[in-house]
This record gives structure tokens, sequence and C-alpha cells, in this order.
């Protein structure tokens, strides 16, 4: 499993913060909202609805739709480059 | 206004998101199409499809007549004096950018001056800049209240004798706030400039009326109001649209191009057509049509008032909640159905989100208004906006979820 299979889409929001919004892929959901909850240090959870947290140090909101946000990346490159660590 | 009716006659509303029923609360963004403009544009395909203007065979007259009719029709909806007066467009943005185009051309030399506002979305922003850059001329920037209202006494202010366009929105896209635009334009006139409104979030929601507020200038969006996308409208006074400059230049906009050597010289058509260059979007003309009829038939007090109540209950609910806070005029009187908000300790985007995984769409980021954001301190925000389908339960389900964000 590559990153670029588990993820659908990528939305770099506009606004300052320039967030990254991933929507994961159907078929590999479940593979990797699994690999997703493994690496997440939850640091607050809002009823079934999202986890806050850390991911290798990464700010990260993961959501029960199969929508991750990442804040503070600042780059595609610097995405990528978290992706591929987190996924392969 | 019965509702449910209203509804049955938007087949999108019958959706699920993520397992809960569609509440669709992003409409200052765009708007969900009734079965009437559906089927007027299918039946136009079906039926009448042909180049306007073009042809002497049947289906090219029909479609030229459907076509030249819209303009009649939008031009009774707004209250411009003459058809002559409309020209259509793809959009707002794409009117905005006509007008500062060709006043700017026209109308401004170097050392003359343009007055815009931080209110304003980057649509009536941009392309005023762009122009004034090409053309040697300066802007200046009415700034805002807290409360990110247009200041008007700095608008006065400003309208100075170098000004000669004031370009500025009728209801802001992100607050909703409804400008005081007929002293607006009455300001700027005094002052000896053209005034040029941005009513994309207005046409929508309030009755227009162009004549009556004496604008020069007036763009809004058919896909705000009902109507596809692809399809908006500059209205602009015949005085002003006889003496300006093309924006685009092609076919139908030309009665005759004489070549003589290396010269040419151009006859233009008459209005509109001189601003109407290329192919028209006639479907978009159909639904334009069908979107204001439907409009109409609901009635404007009706919608007003639809809108005002779920605003209001939208903001007293919010005004209770301690982690959010709410941007705009407190009075659900002077604003439409638009509501921007920040929640403390979630970002616009995980707010929007948290919002999708519950089936509500609403939107977040900057809404095309950075300097206005700049000026009430925020990266960005999200924003609920209503229409004439929305329910009370739609928003209590939005409120919910905000009220479990804490």
């Amino acid at each position: 499993m590559t990153w670029r299979e588990v993820v659908h889409h990528i939305d770099d929001t506009c606004g300052q913060e320039k967030d990254f919004i991933l929507l994961l892929a159907q078929e590999s959901k479940e593979a990797a909202s699994e690999k997703i909850r493994a690496a997440l240090t939850v640091d607050r959870q809002i009823g079934d609805i999202m986890l806050q947290g850390k991911i290798n140090g990464v700010e990260a909101t993961f959501f029960c739709n199969g929508k991750l946000i990442l804040k503070g990346l600042g780059s595609r490159e610097a995405l990528e480059t978290f992706l591929e660590k987190l996924f392969g | 206004m019965d509702i449910e009716r209203i509804r049955a006659d938007f087949p999108i509303l019958s959706r699920s998101i993520n397992g809960r029923p569609l509440a669709y609360l992003d409409n200052a963004a765009t708007t969900q199409k009734p079965e009437s403009v559906l089927k007027a544009i299918d039946g136009f395909y079906r039926t009448s499809n042909a180049n306007i203007h073009r042809g002497v065979h049947t289906l090219a007259e029909e479609a030229t007549r459907i076509y030249e009719e819209a303009h009649e029709k939008t031009a009774a909806f707004i209250g411009a004096r003459s058809w002559r007066e409309i020209v259509f467009v793809r959009n707002t943005t794409e009117a905005l950018n006509l007008a500062a185009h060709s006043v700017t051309a026209k109308y401004l030399q170097p050392g003359d001056e343009i007055l815009l506002t931080r209110m304003d979305h980057h649509s009536n922003l941009i392309p005023w800049l762009l122009a004034a850059e090409i053309r040697g001329v300066k802007t200046v920037m009415a700034g805002v209240k807290p409360d990110g209202t247009l200041d008007l006494d700095d608008f006065r202010s400003k309208l100075g004798p170098k000004v000669k366009v004031a370009a500025f929105s009728h209801v802001s896209n992100v607050t909703g706030w409804i400008s005081p635009v007929r002293e607006l334009i009455r300001w700027t006139h005094e002052a000896g400039a053209l005034a040029v409104v941005d009513g994309a979030q207005a046409a929508p929601h309030l009755k227009v009326d162009v004549g009556g507020l004496d604008a020069d200038f007036y763009a809004f969006s058919g896909h705000k109001m009902l109507a596809p996308m692809g399809i908006g409208v500059l209205y602009g006074k015949q005085e002003h649209l006889h003496r300006m400059p093309p924006f685009l230049g092609g076919g139908d906009m030309l009665e005759t191009i004489s070549v003589k050597g290396n010269a040419c010289s151009l006859c233009l058509k008459e209005l509109p057509w001189k601003f109407e260059a290329g192919t028209a979007n006639v479907e978009g003309a159909v639904g334009l049509v069908a979107a204001m009829d439907y409009l109409d038939a609901v009635g404007w007090d009706a919608i007003i008032a639809h809108e005002r109540a779920l605003t209001r209950m939208a903001l007293e609910s919010l005004g209770a909640m301690k982690h959010v806070r709410v941007y705009g005029p407190e009075d659900p009187g002077g604003r439409v159905g638009c509501v921007p908000f920040t929640v403390e300790g979630f970002s616009p985007n995980e707010v929007a989100t948290a919002m999708d995984a519950e089936g509500i769409a609403i939107r977040s980021g900057f809404h095309c208004a950075q300097p206005l954001h700049q000026s009430l301190g925020l990266p960005s925000s999200a924003r609920m906006s209503f229409y004439l389908y929305n329910t009370p339960d739609e928003v209590r389900r939005a409120l919910d979820v905000l009220d479990r964000l804490r």
C-alpha cells in the first residue's frame, strides 16, 4: 500500500493556515483508517465525529467519514514526505 | 411559505451525505436548482438548440428569440429601463472584470483614483487593481468597522475629487451585511464618480431595483439564485455602455470589419451585443429565466421573511455559545442569511469537515475576501448561508454539531 493508492484527493485549503484536507480512497479506507488511528496520539475526541491529536509530530484531525486534516506542514513536498512515512 | 413543497422542487435535497440527510447551508457559494430550471435547460436542448444570430433556419431563430427574451426578462427582474442594458457574462467576476477594464479604459486618466473597500470580494477588488495598474490609476481603500461592516465615514471621506469610480458590494459575501447601497451610490454621484455595485449576494436574497438605486453598473451571478453556473449579468446604464469599448472581441459582436492594406476598421454591433463576443450561453440564459420566474412565484416578501427567521435563530443560538464567535451585524434585519463564525479550539476547516461528517454543507476559508478577514484579525472563518429551501431543523442540526465542538 502506497500513499498514492490510499489518498483519493488532496485539497490544499485557502486561508493563511494552509491546512491539507485528505480524502481516503474508498477501496482502502478501512486499512488506511487503521494505520491513521494507530499512528495518532489522541489529544481530544469529539463524540464519533473526530479525533484530534498528532501523527509523527504533525497536528492531525481524523474524521469518521475518512477525511484527515493535517496542519502546519507548509508545503506539498512536506506533505508527501509525511504521507510516505505514514503509508509507504 | 410552504417549505416542504418548495423542497420537493429541488431533487438534490433528498440526497444523503455520510448516511445523514443533506443539509445544504452553503448557498452563498452556490445554490441548488429546482426542477423548473433543470427542465427548462433540458427542454431547450431537446427542442430549440442552435447557435444564435447566425442563421436563418427555424431553430436559430427560436434560439435567438429565447436568448433575446432572456435579456428582456432580466431587465424587468432588476428594474432596468431597457433590455439593452443587460449584458450576459459568465458570472459576477466576469461582469466586474468587464466593467473594470472598459470603464477604466474610457473614463480614467493617470492620476485619477478608484475607491474600493476592504469589505469586498476579490471579484470586486482584483479587476480594479489590475486595470488601475495598466492605466496608471491609483486605488484607495475604504476600511471596515470592528464588526466587518463598511466604515461609512471612511468611505465618504475618501470620495475625493480625484475619485472617478467607486466599486462596492450591495451585500457582503462574508457577513451578509446589507449595505446602505442607495446612499453609497448617491454619495458617489455627488462626488462626480461612477458607482459600480457587486450584487452577487444581493440579487438572490433581495428584490433589486437598479433603476431606483441609480447604479451605473450592477453585477450578479445566476448560480447563486437557482440558475445554472456559467451565466451572469452586468447591468449598465446605456449612456455608459455606448461609450465604453468592448472587453472581449470575436464573433457576434461586430457589424463589419473592413481591411484596407494593413489598416482595419471595425463597426461594432449595438448594445448589448458588442459586449457579448463568441457563442452565447443560451442554456444558461434559459435557466436564469426559469430561476427568476421561480423566485418571483414564491414571492420576495416570503423569501426575505423566511431567511431572516433562520438567521435570527442561528444568531440567537450562536450568541449563547461561549466557544463560538460570530462576525457581522447583530441585527438579523441588517443582513441576509449569511453567518460567519469561528469556534475556539477548531480551525474553520475542522468545523466544516465535522459538519460534512454529519451531512451538513458549510464553507470554510476566507471566502475570497482576504482583506476583510485581515481587518477582522482572522486567517479564515466558517460560514453558514441559508436560502429559501432551508429549514429550522437543518439550522438546528448545524447548531447541534457546534454545540458538540467544545
